[in-house]
C-alpha cells in the first residue's frame, strides 16, 4: 500500500476492491458492500492531479522536527516532493515514477536513486520508509475481507473491515483493520504482523470539504513499538483541479 | 670336610610339560655340598645337570623337594628374594655368549659389584684385580667381541668371583672352548678353589673338569646315579 | 654405569637409532616450525581481528556493542581521547564514528559503512599505509576525503581523484549529504569491509551524521602481544582506564576489553590454538610410536642378554631404568638435533616469512578476515620448552612398556632364547 499516497491523495483501497468484491455475498443487501465502501473511499482520490502543500511532524525518541513540503501527483505512481523547509533541508526533492525513488540534493547538486536495499529506511527522518512510499501492496490477491461491524441504524458508528493475509501470501502484513465512517471516509488503519502483533496504526482526521470531495487533512503514523514517537502529515493547502505540466515527473525537472 | 654344607639338596623333582607330555627332568635328587668343595656334575647329555643347577641358583623353581642355600630354603622365598640371594651369594658362569656385550671386560667384571651398590673405584680396584687373578692383566678395556672364547669365560669367571660369592655355579663353562684355554680355565679355578677357599659346582661333559674335580657326582635320567670323592 | 650401558646400547645399532632420532627430531623441528607458523599467525589474526577492529580496550557505550544504534555515543571524544591516551600502558589510541550511508559515484550507488577515524591515530591501530591499493591514506589536515574499500570502490565504478556523494539519515532526522573526494582506496583484510567500508576524517562524519564531537568508540592498544581471552596486561589497563573515565547516568560508559567485545572472536583464537595442539598430538604420537618400535625390538633382540643380567641377581627396577635411560638419551639426542634443525627454520620463518596460498586464490581467509598469505613466525620460549618435555615425556611413556617387557623376563628362559 503507497501510504504515503494515502495521505498525500486520500489514495488507499484502491487494491482492496477487487478482493472485497467475493465476499459481498455475506453483507445484506439493503447495507453497502464492501465494494461500495471502497469504491467510495476510492472515489476520494479520483481526481488524476492534485497540488498540495503540507506540514511533516516527526517525533522520535532523538528529535521532533517539522518539515515544509510541496507536493505533485498524477495518478497513483508518479509522484513529486519538494521539501521547502527548514532551511537545512530546503530542496531536497524526491521523485517516486513506479517503484522507484530518485532523491535530489541541493546541497551537493547531484540525483541519486535509492537502491533497492535501501527501500525499507526511513524517508526523511519520518516513520515512513521509502518503500511505503511506492509500494504496491497486492491487496486484492493477499487478502480476505470481511465487514465485521456496521454503523447503527441512526447512523452513528462505523464500518469495521478486517482484511488478512492469504496464507503464503508474500506480504508484511499479517492482518489490517479499517475504520470506514458513515460517509465511506476511512479514519483508522491498524497494521498487524503474520503474529497478530500491532506495527502501526493511521489515523485519518480533520476531515474537510474540498473541492465537493471529503478529504482527511491530517494523517498520524502512529508505530506500535514507540509509543512517544509519532509522524503527522497535515495538508495545508490541496487543489485537484490543477493543471500540470507531464513533464515535471523527469529527472531533469527534478533538479530545477 | 666341613658339616654344615652350603647347598642342601632334598628329593628334588622337577617336570617340564612339553605339550601333553610331562617330562621329568630330575627324579628325586638328593645332595650336599661343602663349602670349599669343587665339584663336577657329569652325566649323559640330558640327565638333568642344567636342571639341577638352575634350581640350585634358584632361578627355577622346583616341581617339588628343596634346595637350601646357606641355610635358606629357596621355596620360602620370592622373586626378588632370590634374585638378592643370586646377587649375594652366588656367582654364575654359564655356556656362552653370557657377558654383555656393550660393556668392556673389566666393567663386565665388576657388573655384580655395580649391582651390589660398591663404590666405583672400590668395584674397578677389585675387579681389575680379579681380571689379573684370572690371568687377564692388561686386557681390562676390551669388548667381549675383542677377546677369545678362553678369555671371555675367563672374563665370565672374574665376574662371578669378584664379589666373592659363597657359592660359583658353572654350567660347561669349558664346552665352547679350545683344549688349550679350557685347560687354562679349569686351572685358573682350581686356583681359585684352593686359595680362596671358593666352593664350585660344574655341570659339565669335558673329562678336564672332571679330572680336575676332587667331587664328581655321576647323574643319570634326573638321578643321582654316583657321587666319587678323590 | 646404566647410564653408559644405555647409551652403549644405542650406538650398537647406530642406523636404527639415527634414524629413529631422525624421525624424532625432525618430527620436534617441525612441530617447533609449526607452532612458530600458527603463532605468527594468531599474532597476524589477533592483529587484524583485535589490534585492527576491535582495539585490545574499548570505551564505548555499554550499548553500542550489542545494538550498534547511531545514538550510542561517547561524547566530548576529543577530551575523552585525550584522557585516555595519556595513560601510562597506552600504546595506542584512536576515536572512530560509525555511520551507514548511501555512496554514489558518477553512474552507481552502494550503501556503506562509514567509519569515521583520527587519520593519524588510527594509524597506530592499523596500517592503513600498507594497504593502500591505490592512492593515499587520508590527510589529517584535509577535510572532505573518503578512502573507500577495494570492492566498494568497484561498485561504485570509481577511483583515486573522483567524487562520491554520502547521503544519510543524520541524528537529527536530517537528510544528510556530503560531497566527498576518493582520496584512496584499500584493502582491509576483512572480506565484508573491503566490500562496504569507507573511511573518513572523523569530523567529517561528525558534521554529516550530526554527532558533534561524538565517537562510538575509542579504541585503545595494550603493550600485550597475547592474543589469548583474559590477558592480565588487557585486563589491568581496563581497570586503569575505567578509573581515568568517570561516567555519570546521562552518560554512560562502559569500557571492555576485547574479548568481551568480540566473544566470537575469543571463540576463534581459541579453537585455533586448540588445533595447534591436536597436531602436536598427532606429531608426538607418531614419535611416541617410533621409540615404542625401536625399543620394542632392542628388548626384543637382547633377551639373552637381559636374561644374564637377572640371573645375575639384577633387580626388575635396574633393567626398566636401563631401557628408560635409554629412550630418555635416544629422544634426548632427537630434541638436540630438531632443536637445532627446528631453530634454523623458525629463524627462516621469523626473518622470511612463509606465504601459503589457497587453491581458490592467493589469500588466506579464516572466519571471514582475509590475511596477508605471509606470515610471520613468532619464536616462543615457552612453546619450546613444551614442546621438548613433551617429546620426553613420550619417550619415557612410549619406553614403558618395552622396559616392563625386559624387567620381567625370567631368566632361564631368556637364556636359552637363540
Ligand atoms: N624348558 C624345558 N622344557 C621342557 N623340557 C626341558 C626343559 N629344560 C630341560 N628339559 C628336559 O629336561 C631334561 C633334562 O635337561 P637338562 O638340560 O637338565 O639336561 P643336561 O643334563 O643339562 O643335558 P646337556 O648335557 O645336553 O646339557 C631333558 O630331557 C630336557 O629335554
Ligand atoms: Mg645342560
Amino acid at each position: 500500500m503507497r501510504l504515503l499516497n494515502v495521505a498525500l491523495l486520500g489514495l488507499f483501497l484502491t487494491a482492496t476492491s477487487a478482493s472485497a468484491a467475493e465476499t459481498t455475498a455475506e453483507t445484506a443487501a439493503s447495507d453497502p458492500s464492501i465494494t461500495e465502501l471502497l469504491d467510495a473511499a476510492d472515489d476520494v482520490q479520483r481526481g488524476d492531479h492534485s497540488h498540495a502543500t503540507l506540514e511533516m511532524q516527526v517525533k522520535t525518541a532523538h528529535y521532533e522536527r517539522t518539515m515544509k513540503m510541496e507536493t505533485w501527483a498524477e495518478g497513483t505512481d508518479k509522484t513529486l516532493i519538494r521539501i521547502t523547509a527548514p532551511a537545512k533541508d530546503a530542496g531536497v526533492s524526491t521523485l517516486m515514477v513506479g517503484n522507484n525513488i530518485w532523491n535530489y540534493l541541493p546541497k551537493v547538486d547531484r540525483t541519486m536513486k535509492v537502491p533497492a536495499g535501501m527501500m525499507g529506511g526511513s524517508w526523511m527522518g519520518s516513520h515512513f520508509t521509502n518503500d511505503d512510499l511506492v509500494k504496491e501492496s497486492r491487496m486484492s490477491e493477499d487478502f480476505d475481507g470481511v465487514i465485521t461491524q456496521k454503523p447503527a441504524a441512526d447512523g452513528t458508528g462505523q464500518w469495521l473491515i478486517e482484511l488478512t493475509a492469504k496464507p503464503d501470501a508474500p506480504v508484511v502484513w499479517g492482518k489490517v483493520l479499517l475504520a470506514i465512517n458513515i460517509d465511506k471516509l476511512p479514519t483508522k488503519i491498524e497494521y498487524f504482523d503474520e503474529k497478530g502483533t500491532l506495527v502501526r496504526t493511521m489515523l485519518f482526521t480533520d476531515i474537510q470539504d474540498v473541492q465537493g470531495r471529503q478529504v482527511p487533512m491530517t494523517m498520524t503514523l502512529l508505530p506500535a513499538d514507540k509509543p512517544d514517537e509519532f509522524t503527522r502529515l497535515t495538508y495545508l493547502d490541496i487543489d485537484f483541479d490543477t493543471e500540470i505540466p507531464s513533464n515535471i515527473f523527469s529527472l531533469q525537472a527534478l533538479k530545477r | 670336610m666341613n658339616a654344615t654344607p652350603i647347598v642342601t639338596v632334598k628329593d628334588l623333582t622337577r617336570d617340564y610339560q612339553q605339550g601333553t607330555i610331562t617330562v621329568r627332568a630330575l627324579r628325586g635328587v638328593d645332595l650336599d655340598i661343602a663349602t670349599g668343595e669343587f665339584t663336577a656334575l657329569m652325566g649323559p647329555s640330558g640327565s638333568g645337570k642344567t636342571t639341577l643347577l638352575n634350581m640350585i641358583g634358584g632361578l627355577d623353581e622346583p616341581t617339588s623337594g628343596t634346595v637350601i642355600i646357606d641355610g635358606q630354603d629357596l621355596n620360602s622365598l620370592d622373586r626378588g628374594q632370590r634374585s638378592d640371594l643370586r646377587l649375594h651369594r652366588i656367582g654364575f658362569v654359564f655356556q656362552s655368549y653370557n657377558l654383555i656385550p656393550v660393556l668392556s671386560a673389566v666393567e663386565n667384571a665388576e657388573f655384580v659389584l655395580m649391582l651390589r651398590g660398591l663404590p666405583a673405584a672400590e668395584r674397578r680396584a677389585r675387579a681389575v684385580e680379579t681380571l689379573a687373578a684370572v690371568g687377564l692383566a692388561g686386557m681390562e678395556n676390551r669388548r667381549p667381541s675383542e677377546l677369545s672364547g678362553g678369555q671371555q669365560q675367563r672374563v665370565a669367571v672374574a665376574r662371578a668371583i669378584a664379589s666373592k660369592p659363597a657359592l660359583v655355579l658353572a654350567d660347561e663353562p669349558t664346552a665352547n672352548l679350545d683344549s688349550k684355554s679350557g685347560h687354562e680355565l679349569i686351572a685358573t679355578m682350581a686356583k681359585l678353589n684352593e686359595e680362596l677357599g671358593l666352593t664350585f659346582v660344574f655341570a659339565t661333559h669335558d673329562p678336564k673338569v672332571m679330572n680336575a674335580a676332587r667331587r664328581v657326582v655321576w647323574m643319570e635320567d634326573g638321578k643321582v646315579q654316583r657321587d666319587e670323592r678323590k | 654405569m646404566l647410564l653408559a650401558m644405555a647409551w652403549r646400547n644405542l650406538q650398537r645399532h647406530g642406523r636404527r637409532t639415527f634414524i629413529t632420532a631422525a624421525a624424532m627430531g625432525i618430527s620436534v623441528a617441525f612441530v617447533m616450525a609449526m607452532l612458530a607458523y600458527v603463532d605468527g599467525m594468531y599474532r597476524k589474526m589477533a592483529d587484524v581481528m583485535i589490534n585492527q577492529t576491535t582495539g585490545q580496550l574499548q570505551v564505548a557505550h555499554p550499548d553500542f556493542a550489542t545494538q550498534r544504534t547511531m545514538y550510542d555515543t561517547v561524547p566530548d571524544a576529543a577530551a575523552r581521547l585525550k584522557t585516555v591516551a595519556a595513560l601510562p600502558g597506552v600504546r595506542g589510541a584512536s576515536a572512530r564514528l560509525y555511520g551507514f550511508a548511501l555512496l554514489g559515484g558518477a553512474e552507481q550507488t552502494a550503501g556503506a559503512q562509514l567509519v569515521g577515524v583520527l587519520p593519524e591515530q588510527e594509524l597506530e591501530l592499523v596500517p592503513m599505509r600498507d594497504r593502500m591499493v591505490s592512492g593515499a591514506w587520508l590527510a589529517p589536515d584535509q577535510t572532505d576525503q573518503i578512502v573507500l574499500g577495494e570492492g566498494l570502490a568497484e561498485t561504485l565504478e570509481v577511483a583515486v581523484g573522483d567524487q562520491v556523494v554520502a547521503v544519510t539519515q543524520a541524528a537529527d532526522g536530517s537528510l544528510g549529504n556530503a560531497l566527498y573526494q576518493v582520496v584512496g582506496v584499500l584493502t582491509s583484510g576483512s572480506v565484508t569491509l573491503d566490500r562496504t567500508g569507507a573511511w573518513l576524517r572523523l569530523k567529517d562524519l561528525q558534521t554529516l551524521l550530526v554527532l558533534p564531537d561524538q565517537a562510538h568508540e575509542i579504541t585503545l592498544l595494550s603493550d600485550s602481544l597475547d592474543s589469548r581471552a583474559g590477558d592480565p596486561i588487557v585486563s589491568a589497563l581496563v581497570k586503569t582506564v575505567r578509573a581515568a573515565l568517570p561516567t555519570d547516568e546521562k552518560h554512560p560508559l562502559s569500557v571492555r576489553p576485547w574479548w568481551v567485545v568480540s566473544p566470537a572472536t575469543a571463540s576463534m583464537l581459541a579453537t585455533s590454538d586448540a588445533s595447534a595442539w591436536l597436531i602436536l598430538v598427532i606429531l608426538f604420537l607418531v614419535a611416541g610410536l617410533g621409540i615404542l618400535n625401536t625399543m620394542l625390538m632392542s628388548v626384543f633382540e637382547r633377551t639373552k642378554e637381559l636374561g644374564v643380567m637377572k640371573a645375575l641377581g639384577t633387580r626388575p627396577a635396574k633393567i626398566v631404568q636401563l631401557v628408560l635411560w635409554e629412550s630418555l638419551l635416544l629422544s634426548g639426542l632427537a630434541c638436540l638435533g630438531g632443536l637445532v634443525l627446528g631453530g634454523v627454520l623458525d629463524w627462516m620463518l621469523v626473518n622470511w616469512g612463509l606465504a601459503l596460498t589457497t587453491s581458490s586464490g592467493d589469500r588466506l581467509s579464516t572466519g571471514g578476515v582475509l590475511f596477508d598469505p605471509r606470515i610471520f613466525g613468532v619464536v616462543r620460549a615457552d612453546r619450546i620448552v613444551v614442546t621438548v618435555l613433551t617429546l620426553l615425556c613420550v619417550a619415557v611413556v612410549a619406553a614403558l612398556w618395552p622396559a616392563f617387557r625386559a624387567a620381567r623376563l625370567r631368566p632361564v628362559v631368556a637364556m636359552r632364547d637363540e
